[in-house]
């Protein structure tokens, strides 16, 4: 363990610096696996992977393989992807649909609810000897919440995932409430990676500062597009909006969109198409006749959530995408994204959702590679954290209400980083949770 | 050795094929040494550019996440951000090489051309070097004597996931 603080969180100051050493040390992953990924609700995949029974798909939570998969219309199940034969993975495909799992290896077969059904040479196994237990493990505890599935594999965790979530349900129900049936993960992912630390992708990923810079080309874009972003974004000193804690290390940033369906919100371009800018404002419409202006508002804004430790929600208006990440190593994670669209939606505002998508997101977009690339560079430059240890995310912590441009998201995430990890209480910055995105951009 | 005659079923395929390498190798050398105005001009005006997810490689934009779905508009942002320097991605630039083979004319008919072709790209920076498999359709236009121009290309990447690499900011 590191001999400095973890984070040192000065309110005198007022100032946050965080040790790098957090970033680099071996050790520290270590503990992190076991008092953060053993312990945290984690995300494991969206209701709507798992369309028919027997579907499945398969992918590492907190470093271990499980199984995904539907067992009945009312069913969906987490399994643990190893044979309790001798250890094999047994499903080795990334998706598929079937009642049975073999494992190759002896020949021993698993059914969708991890049942042990068959094995050749059954006979000769002792009397005593029961098939029954020999099922699949499972994760301690699997939940959901509005079509957003997650475990936890610490069987001592009490807290439910409900609870866990705190008021980040808000905000996953302004996503959820975009379709009247459910929304839906599109076929195919970005499985990509960086080479940083995981946990600079949850600081990234709620960073309303460095989209300016970082992002200019994405923005050049947008105005090439004829959007005025400026006008959109209240002035174009930033991006607008503001942050919020919601408890339990998790936070967002995001804006209310107050044009009632006259440009696309957030930080998408200019409408593809008339029909485009004629479907979106009936979809608007269809949202307020159900939900109210108010929800409409937030719904059609955007926001970016981080749910502690390593899921993010992102929805910019033009498009949302479901990402999670996990560290191989202290200097290189995988992360995985889902593009996540109400499938009710025109197929115009579908090809434009899809287009738009892309043009931010994605190891190929206008946007991700540049982050990708910060990140990179950021990891390079902790090789000389032993000379100055502490990156600093003190912006905005003298304000009442933080903007979307400061830094409050990622202190809330530190702080509860470094509960988990050294026992100290976390100390709130602002008591009371603020639906941010209820503060009006300026511009309309 | 005889020389084929004219209307040498053969000769004039083999001459289609010469001609559409030609076309190709020098595409390759426009993306690899970063003249990407140049290579911009090689392109219909009216363009879809597409590069699928690897865990999709015979992905949709309807249907599917991509990871490249490109109009002109999309494409000369693309190129303009790489040529300004501010795709950070690749900025410095890294140092490109492609290896083309395997060219096939697939079709051939008053629509255009279907060619079809398989290429590495290696990508070196600092102390890293990426290596990037891949295959393309290319739907050509013929454009006066011996030349074309592209109206769609479609890049399937030969690799089940963009790791470690981590992201394309360059032209594949
Ligand atoms: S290890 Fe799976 S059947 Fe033996
Ligand atoms: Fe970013």
């Amino acid at each position: 363990m590191a001999e400095l603080p973890l984070i040192i969180d000065d309110r005198e100051t007022p100032k946050f610096w965080v040790n790098r050493a957090t970033m680099v040390e071996p050790g520290i992953l270590e503990q992190e696996r076991e008092k953060i990924f053993d312990r945290c609700w984690l995300y494991v995949g969206h209701e709507s992977e798992l369309q028919n029974v027997h579907d499945f798909r398969t992918r590492r939570v907190g470093g271990r393989p499980v199984i995904f998969t539907r067992s009945s219309e009312d069913n969906i199940n987490v399994l643990v992807n190893v044979c309790t034969h001798r250890g094999m993975i047994l499903e080795t495909r990334k998706e598929g649909n079937g009642r049975n799992m073999r494992c190759f290896y002896h020949g021993w077969s698993f059914n969708t609810d991890g049942k042990l059904t068959s094995m050749p040479q059954e006979e000769d196994y002792p009397d005593g000897w029961k098939k029954s237990e020999r099922c699949l493990p499972r994760p301690p505890h699997v939940d959901s919440y509005r079509g957003f599935w997650f475990l936890c594999w610490d069987k001592d965790q009490s807290e439910s995932l409900f609870d866990y979530l705190a008021n980040a349900t808000d905000y996953i129900d302004l996503v959820a409430d975009q379709s009247d049936t459910m929304m839906q993960i599109s076929g195919g992912s970005h499985l990509y990676s960086m080479h940083a630390n995981w946990k600079l992708l949850a600081e990234n990923s709620a960073d309303g500062y460095h989209a300016m810079t970082t992002h200019n080309r994405y923005i050049q874009m947008i105005s090439a597009s004829g959007a005025d972003f400026k006008k959109r974004t209240g002035g174009g000193k930033g991006l607008g909006g503001g942050a919020a804690d919601l408890g339990n290390g998790h936070a967002a940033v995001g804006a209310s969109d107050h044009s009632k369906g006259d440009r696309p919100a957030g930080l998408a371009r200019a409408f593809h198409s008339e029909e485009a800018g004629k479907d979106y404002k009936e979809r608007r419409q269809h949202l307020a006749e159900k939900f109210g202006e108010e929800w409409t508002d937030r719904i059609l804004g955007g926001r970016n959530v981080v749910i502690f430790p390593n899921l993010v929600i992102v929805d910019l208006g033009m498009g949302c995408t479901v990402r999670t990440f996990y560290p191989e190593e202290p200097g290189y994670m995988e992360i995985t994204s889902w593009e996540l669209s109400p499938p009710e939606v025109t197929d115009t505002l579908n090809d434009a959702r899809k287009s738009d998508f892309l043009t931010f997101w994605g190891p190929a977009g206008l946007a991700t590679p540049d982050d990708v690339e910060a990140l990179s560079r950021c990891q390079k430059g902790f090789a000389s954290y032993k000379i100055d240890p502490w990156n600093d995310l003190s912006r905005g912590m003298d304000k009442e209400h933080p903007a979307s441009t400061d830094e409050l998201q990622m202190r809330v995430f530190w702080r509860k980083y470094n509960e988990l990890m050294t026992g100290e209480a976390v100390q709130e910055e602002s008591g009371v949770y603020e639906k941010v995105d209820m503060i009006a951009r300026t511009g309309k | 050795m005889s020389t084929p005659k004219a209307d040498d079923p053969v000769a004039a395929r083999m001459k289609l094929r010469f001609e559409v390498e030609n076309f190709l190798y020098r595409e390759a050398d426009l993306m690899d040494n970063w003249l990407l105005d140049d290579w911009l001009a090689l392109w219909t005006e009216e363009l879809l550019y597409l590069v699928p997810s690897t865990d999709k490689p015979e992905g949709n934009p309807r249907e599917h996440l991509m990871f490249i779905q490109d109009d002109r508009f999309l494409l000369n942002q693309r190129v303009r951000s790489i040529m300004n320097g501010t795709a950070w991605a690749e900025s410095p630039r890294s140092t490109l090489r492609r290896v083309l083979s395997n060219v096939q004319v697939k079709s051939d008919d008053d629509g255009g051309l279907t060619v079809t072709s398989n290429f590495v790209v290696y990508r070196s920076q600092g102390s890293t070097l990426q290596v990037f498999p891949a295959h393309a359709e290319y739907l050509l236009e013929r454009s006066g004597e011996a030349n074309f121009l592209i109206r769609q290309k479609r890049v399937v990447l030969d690799l089940e996931e963009l790791r470690p690499h981590g992201r394309v900011a360059f032209i594949l």
